[in-house]
């Protein structure tokens, strides 16, 4: 049973509690109480279900994306739809403070490494591998971005 | 013993009693009946998750519940059971909690960690796993596997033929698979072996790529890593379309005829410049697949098994 502690009395229908019990209502009322229910769910509980899922959900776009985008001339996997609520979420759930570090210092590597690459890109601009690794590359920065 | 002095005593000795049961953890010991190809999702937050195949339809779950969590959920019935550690609103950080089942072999398993490790033996049917800091640990006979991590270290054994791990900077192996295969890191290292692949994605972007491979006659092969070093180990060089690159590291073959065939990219009519090493390798084979092999730094080395 849920019990009101007058926290939500905004809710509350003055004179309801007077109202006779020994009579049935003469239409069905479910409907209009269960539209003012909110779902009671636990905020910890949703925030682990959301970083699991999100984990989960982050780093299959992460995986799809840099798929994707690789376009090294290989046929690619069947793309699944890209999940950017999912990517959200990640972002939304929070790591812990030491994964949170590991992702950034991974984030700084990658990058480093976009700025090589673009600096070869300048010197030899017509590299279809250049070109390719910096797709990847941006695209994992992007999705490490995501996840802080 | 005068009365007041045993009274002090027994209390004493009583909240010492309840202050060890309470730092070592409450023990867990549950019964499900669950079905042979049931799924079971499993969520912990800090410890272990360690599922075990045994030969009963039940699951059974044994344990420690670390003095923090609030309680254990163990929700559904013989057709999916759902387990999960639940802490005190606003809790971030817990002792270990210990989580042990026993399954049959054929479930479909989830499971979900924070810094929990993930350990699975015996399991025939799919597997999820997803750990942010928790190493995930699988040694199984599934054909199927997913595993995620950020910083734990992600070692799948099974006869797989579709299997997936992702990691940021986790190290990755993966062992007994075949069919199709595939690996992401950012710094972690990346591990393979198997057999009869028929397609393999790997990429790094700092970590280096390890394989031993046996190739099916129309694989298709993609390797790519920014700075990692990427070794392939085959039986011989496969009759696929070959294309291997790296635009400043090195190309090193134990395949006498890549070494003939590979030139340098970098270099021009008579100024050579042994610091600039780019190389770049394609030949046409007759099978139908391709192997592709690319770096931007990271040496290239083929070897002989």
């Amino acid at each position: 049973m849920n019990i009101d502690n007058g926290k939500e009395g905004s809710d509350r229908i003055e004179g309801l509690d007077r109202l006779t019990r020994t009579r049935a209502p003469s239409r069905d009322l479910w409907p209009g109480i269960q539209s003012r229910l909110k779902p009671r769910r636990s905020r910890y509980a949703l925030g682990q279900l959301a970083l699991a899922a999100s984990l989960v959900a982050g780093m299959a776009a992460t995986f799809t994306l840099t798929l994707r985008d690789a376009g090294n001339g290989l046929p690619t996997y069947d793309a699944a739809s890209i999940d950017p609520v999912g990517r959200q979420s990640f972002a939304a759930a929070g790591l812990t403070d030491d994964s949170r570090a590991i992702v950034k210092a991974n984030l700084n590597m990658v990058r480093q490494a976009e700025r090589q690459l673009r600096k070869a890109l300048r010197e030899d601009p017509n590299s279809p591998t250049l070109r390719s690794l910096l797709a990847s590359t941006e695209t994992r920065q992007r999705a490490l971005s995501a996840m802080l | 013993m005068n009365k007041p002095f045993s009274t002090i005593l027994f209390s004493g000795l009583a909240l010492l009693a309840a202050n060890a049961w309470a730092a070592e953890g409450r023990p867990i010991n549950e019964t499900r009946p669950l079905k042979a190809d049931a799924r079971v999702s499993v969520s912990n937050v800090s410890g272990l998750i360690e599922v075990e195949a045994w030969g009963k339809n039940e699951m059974q779950l044994t344990g420690t519940l670390a003095p923090e969590v609030e309680k254990l959920i163990i929700e559904g019935d013989a057709n999916g059971l759902t387990i999960e550690v639940k802490l005190p609103r606003h809790s971030r950080r817990s002792g270990d909690t210990i989580l042990k089942l026993k399954v049959p072999a054929g479930i479909e398993l989830e499971a979900e960690g924070v810094s929990a490790d993930i350990r699975a033996k015996g399991l025939k049917g799919p597997i999820e796993a997803s750990s942010v800091s928790g190493d995930i640990t699988l040694d199984v006979a599934s054909a199927r596997v997913e595993a995620q991590s950020v910083s734990g270290d992600v070692a799948v054994t099974a006869p797989t033929t579709d299997v997936r791990v992702e990691t940021v900077s986790g190290d990755v192996t993966l062992r007994g698979g075949k069919g199709e295969m595939r690996s992401e890191s950012v710094s972690g290292t990346v591990k393979v072996e198997a057999r009869e692949v028929r397609r393999l994605d790997a990429e790094s972007v700092s970590g280096d790529l390890s394989f031993d491979l046996q190739l099916a006659r129309d694989a298709e092969v993609s390797i790519e890593t920014l700075s990692g070093e990427v070794v392939v180990t085959l039986p011989s060089l496969p009759d696929l379309d070959l294309d291997f690159e790296t635009f400043s590291g090195d190309l090193e073959s134990a395949f006498g005829e890549l070494v003939s065939e590979t030139h340098s990219r970098t270099h021009h009519d008579d100024d050579e410049d042994d610091d600039e090493r780019g190389k770049h390798y394609r030949r046409h084979g007759a099978g139908k697949g391709h192997m592709h092999l690319q770096s931007f730094s990271g040496d290239i080395v083929l070897k002989k098994k």
